[in-house]
């Protein structure tokens, strides 16, 4: 019994670990929730590939704009795109 | 000296401040990230492995000193190769010589990976790794299935490791000498836990089990190395530092009836990793 509730529990813990980190958009405007999703997926495809992705709330939006605009060439994205994902990031800020 | 010294940090300083390096994270476990198209990085990795006392005939003296020099290239859709050039120098000094001996292997290898999932993004991160190695004399195989997951400032990764060596021995039985192919099948698990005290700086832990498994013994023997693992980066620049010793031997035989197999097995590993992301 007693090995079954620290399974049990284990199993719990590994699949609250096992959530998404990085927050899906659930914005009740259309227009913006499709821009948030670009944004993310974007951040996801350009960013997470070489590292790993820092969290929204690990850095101010001055700090997110920064890093954006020296990581630009390296992630190779387009203005537009680095806006998105700035949108992204700076959104639940 | 001192005035080079501080140049070359200077340089080094300069060109790291604007991006971050791939960031490997453990010398042994393998981690999902791809680089981007077009984007290359090149590693380093040297790794000391000692205290071996020989299945067959004991050593005196064992080590091996192996060396890879590695070019990554981004392909694009979250694919990934890479091309290697491998060294392992084997020293070593049995109980039928009085000098030391050593044993050179030169080898090339190409690694292909492929991302499916993201440690940060997704439930977890996934990669699927095949590396193909040629030698003058040897050939192998080893796939990979890669997972890894971050919480907050921990991250995890987590390797199944299948390999088929196939190599060629020579033996000399009653003044004939031969040359055979011997093929055996190992299986490893790599576990690595890294904490990060900053962005830059990790310390952590890692553990290897080895599984060797040949087609005429079936499951010879199996080890597990733990210890610390250390990772810094700067800009351009990683490296990663893990020293396994041997703590257990997890399939006891009457080859190997210790806690440790030292027949087989090195008692300790020291692998370091240098990265340049260019």
């Amino acid at each position: 019994m007693k090995t079954k509730i620290i399974v049990s529990l284990l199993f719990c813990c590994i699949l609250y670990g096992c959530r998404q980190a990085l927050y899906m958009p659930d914005s009740p405007d259309a227009a913006k929730q499709q821009e948030l999703l670009s944004g993310r997926k974007l951040y996801v495809d350009h960013c997470g590939s070489c590292h790993n992705l820092h969290l929204p709330k690990e850095r101010d939006a001055m700090s997110w704009k920064k890093q954006l605009d020296e990581m630009q060439a390296k992630a190779k994205i387009t203005d537009t795109e680095k806006e998105l994902i700035f949108k992204y990031l700076t959104a639940k800020l | 000296m001192s005035k080079n010294i501080l140049l070359f940090l200077l340089i080094v300083g300069g060109i790291a401040q604007h991006s971050e390096a791939q960031d490997r994270m453990f010398a042994y476990a393998y981690q999902t990230n791809v680089l981007n198209k077009g984007d290359f990085d090149m590693e380093f990795q040297n790794t000391l492995a000692t205290g071996k006392t020989g299945a067959n005939s004991p050593y005196v003296f064992g080590q091996h000193l192996d060396q890879r020099l590695e070019f990554e290239v981004g392909l694009g859709k979250k694919v990934q190769t890479s091309f290697y050039l491998n060294s392992e120098l084997f020293n070593f000094a049995d109980t039928s010589s009085s000098a030391l001996s050593q044993e050179l292997k030169i080898s090339f290898s190409n690694e292909w990976k492929w991302k499916l999932s993201d440690p940060v993004a997704n439930r977890i991160g996934f990669a699927l790794y095949e590396e193909l190695e040629f030698g003058g004399n040897n050939f192998e195989s080893e796939t990979k299935l890669i997972f890894d997951k971050r919480w907050m400032n921990d991250f995890f990764a987590f390797n199944i490791v299948a390999k088929y060596e196939i190599e060629k021995e020579i033996s000399r039985v009653d003044n004939i000498t031969k040359a055979e192919w011997i093929s055996n099948s190992p299986v490893e698990f790599n576990l690595g836990y890294m904490h990060f005290f900053k962005p830059e700086i990790g310390l952590g832990l890692e553990m290897r089990n080895n599984n060797t498994i040949t087609e005429n013994d079936g499951w010879k023997n199996s080890v597990l190395f733990a210890g610390l693992a250390f990772h810094a980066s700067t800009g351009k620049f990683f490296t990663n530092i893990t020293a396994l010793p041997q703590i257990a031997n997890l399939h006891k035989t009457d080859a190997a009836p210790g806690n440790m197999d030292i027949n087989n097995f090195e008692k300790l590993e020291i692998r370091i990793l240098v990265g340049y992301s260019f």
